[in-house]
């Protein structure tokens, strides 16, 4: 514990600098960064137009906007606001690594984790059956009854990159299943991430309320694509 | 309420006092109670036990009687000359606190001449014996839970430390955030200086607005076939949401010489109103009839069935359609073969704001 701790205060020591460099230089830039940040621009705007193009799904992370957006074909099919949108890398007490530039990122072949599971209805039936042998098909539930939803899932892509998807909770929320929440989930998340910090080399963690992520979970197509913009 | 005492030898139950006072090991016991530790007494050891010298009062007569009689000690030899008393002390003796201006109990054995030690009756003593632990286990716990809390935020902070480091993504997607100026890209990377803000600005221009031609101009439908909604949009402007129904996604196997499969899903992705029917009428395929168990009909006019399908059918290809429905209880399941069923106030909305060519967006 007092290596963590030491590791902790050296970590902090050495964010200061880092984390009062950007504004410095940005007023010194001027032009240089401008420029960049319209190439950065029109880079992420290609691509979109690019998975415009394309018959996939995809998902757009607009940080500006603090927005998720599930799309085909350039047009908005859902949109989601994020109360939180973070990149985390697997911690490193002693190895300071640069956090990846995220802007204009995409990633394909996304699928969800843990997968939806959908249980279907077989019918057998023969040209001769008799009407009154048939099994009676049942009535589904609603689709806010067929799936559990997980109170965070991931959408892993190609390439190492997953999505984790956080619920926020909701003003209704009982208060047994806000301490729930709010104790035992970050807990087990905590756990969970030390066993996944080899599979997630970069993860984007997006925030939504807890019927949206529900929503997300219920209706991401299969392969679905990501793209993140640049933020202004 | 005193316990039955009961003598391990399988005689006749002796009083525990009586036990106390015969053995060396049970007359510990029952000083303990007492808060005075008994000292190691070498007269005791030759065999010259007061104590057991006297009459023996009835067991009854100690434990629900009269407080029993003092009980004699001998005097006992002073510290320096006998073997020394505290080193033969349970170790509870040190943490016990002595009342003012009452000597240590060592010394109050060796100094007093003929200390009477009152022996208390037995329930009496199991119960200071008890209270006595109780209180230990007290302080035990006021040690072991703020530890305990220690060890539990201490693993927390380790196990978070180990986890992921997160940053906000704003701030690594902004161009200041950037750890380095992109090279030049296009068609000006060749002419040697990079492009110039103007063209940049330009560019973006054109891909914005490239990308503002996929969105349709006039109406267009989105359908939600997981939460059964239709929307009927305009620009980013929603005119309608209906609760509609998508395919149920039942396997329908048919068994015997045909083994054919049908799987009633609602297909996903962009599609374009083919056709607009008024009326429709529905031509059962060869599932229908296999599903009712029905024979599969030869002649072609058996297939069709009038008014199921409501007043319109939109077709938008595969055979699929947004059309009516006799069941409209049902809507909001998904319970069709992939098509998709509307109430029929909306459907006559949707009939009338989407001419064919209208696109269609089912996820």
């Amino acid at each position: 514990m007092a290596r963590f701790a030491t590791a902790l205060c050296f970590a902090l020591l050495l964010c200061l600098p880092a984390a009062a460099a950007p504004g410095g230089a940005a007023s010194a830039a001027g032009d240089p960064q401008r420029r960049s940040a319209l190439e950065r621009k029109n880079d992420a705007l290609r691509k979109e137009l690019e998975l415009a193009q394309g018959n996939a799904f995809y998902l757009v992370v607009d940080p500006s906007a603090r927005m998720l957006r599930l799309m085909l074909k350039g047009v908005v099919l859902q949109g989601y606001t994020l109360s939180r949108l973070a990149v985390g890398i697997p911690s490193a007490p002693l190895h300071r690594s640069a956090p990846p530039d995220l802007a204009g990122f995409l990633a394909a072949d996304g699928s969800l984790d843990p997968p939806r599971e959908r249980d279907r209805f077989e019918l057998v039936v023969g040209p001769g059956s008799a009407s009154d042998s048939l099994p009676e098909v049942p009535v589904p539930p609603p689709a806010e009854e067929v799936y559990r939803i997980p109170v965070r899932f991931w959408i892993r892509f190609s390439g190492g990159v997953a999505v984790e998807i956080r619920s926020r909770l909701s003003e209704h929320t009982s208060f047994k299943q806000a301490l729930f929440d709010r104790i035992w989930e970050p807990l087990k998340a905590s756990f969970e991430d030390l066993s996944n910090r080899d599979r997630d080399p970069v993860r984007l963690l997006l925030e939504l309320t807890r019927d949206d992520a529900a929503s997300l979970y219920r209706v991401l197509p299969p392969d679905t694509k990501l793209l993140i913009l640049p933020s202004e | 309420m005193p316990r039955t005492p009961r003598s391990t030898s399988g005689s006749p139950a002796l009083p525990r006092v009586l036990r106390t006072l015969s053995s060396n090991t049970a007359e510990r016991e029952a000083a303990g109670g007492t808060g005075v530790k008994p000292a190691r007494d070498p007269a005791r050891e030759d065999g010259s036990r007061l104590a057991s010298a006297r009459p023996l009062p009835d067991a009854r007569t100690l434990e629900e009687g009269p407080p029993p009689e003092p009980v004699r000690v001998p005097n006992v030899a002073p510290a320096a000359t006998g073997p020394r008393a505290p080193d033969t002390l349970p170790k509870g003796k040190k943490t016990s606190k002595r009342k003012k201006d009452e000597p240590p109990a060592d010394r109050a054995i060796c100094a007093i001449p003929d200390l009477p030690i009152v022996l208390p009756p037995p329930a009496a003593a199991d119960g200071a014996t008890r209270a006595r632990k109780a209180r230990r286990r007290g302080r035990h716990i006021l040690w072991i839970l703020p530890l305990g809390f220690l060890l539990l935020a201490g693993v927390l902070f380790g196990v978070r430390a180990c986890g992921f480091r997160y940053r906000s993504l704003a701030d690594l997607t902004s161009a200041a955030g950037a750890p380095a100026v992109d090279p030049p890209r296009g068609g000006d990377a060749g002419k040697g200086g990079p492009p110039t803000i103007e063209k940049l600005e330009r560019e973006g221009s054109r891909l914005t607005a490239a990308l503002g031609d996929k969105v349709p101009k006039g109406t267009y439908l989105v359908i939600d076939q997981t939460h059964n909604r239709l929307y009927l949009r305009k620009h980013k402007e929603t005119l309608l949401e209906a609760v509609c129904s998508a395919g149920g996604g039942v396997v329908l196997i048919e068994s015997g010489g045909g083994n054919r499969k049908w799987v009633f899903d609602t297909p996903r992705g962009q599609f374009k109103v083919l056709n607009k029917i008024e009326n429709p009428v529905w031509k059962k395929p060869d599932w229908a009839f296999l599903e009712e168990g029905e024979p599969i009909p030869k002649d072609p006019n058996e297939r069709f069935e009038y008014g199921m399908l409501g007043e319109y059918a939109l077709y938008f290809g595969n055979g699929y359609m947004i059309h009516g429905t006799l069941y409209e209880r049902l809507l909001g399941r998904s319970v069709t073969h992939g098509c998709i069923r509307l109430g029929r106030d909306d459907l006559r909305k949707v009939w009338e704001a989407c001419p064919i060519g209208t696109p269609i967006y089912i996820y």
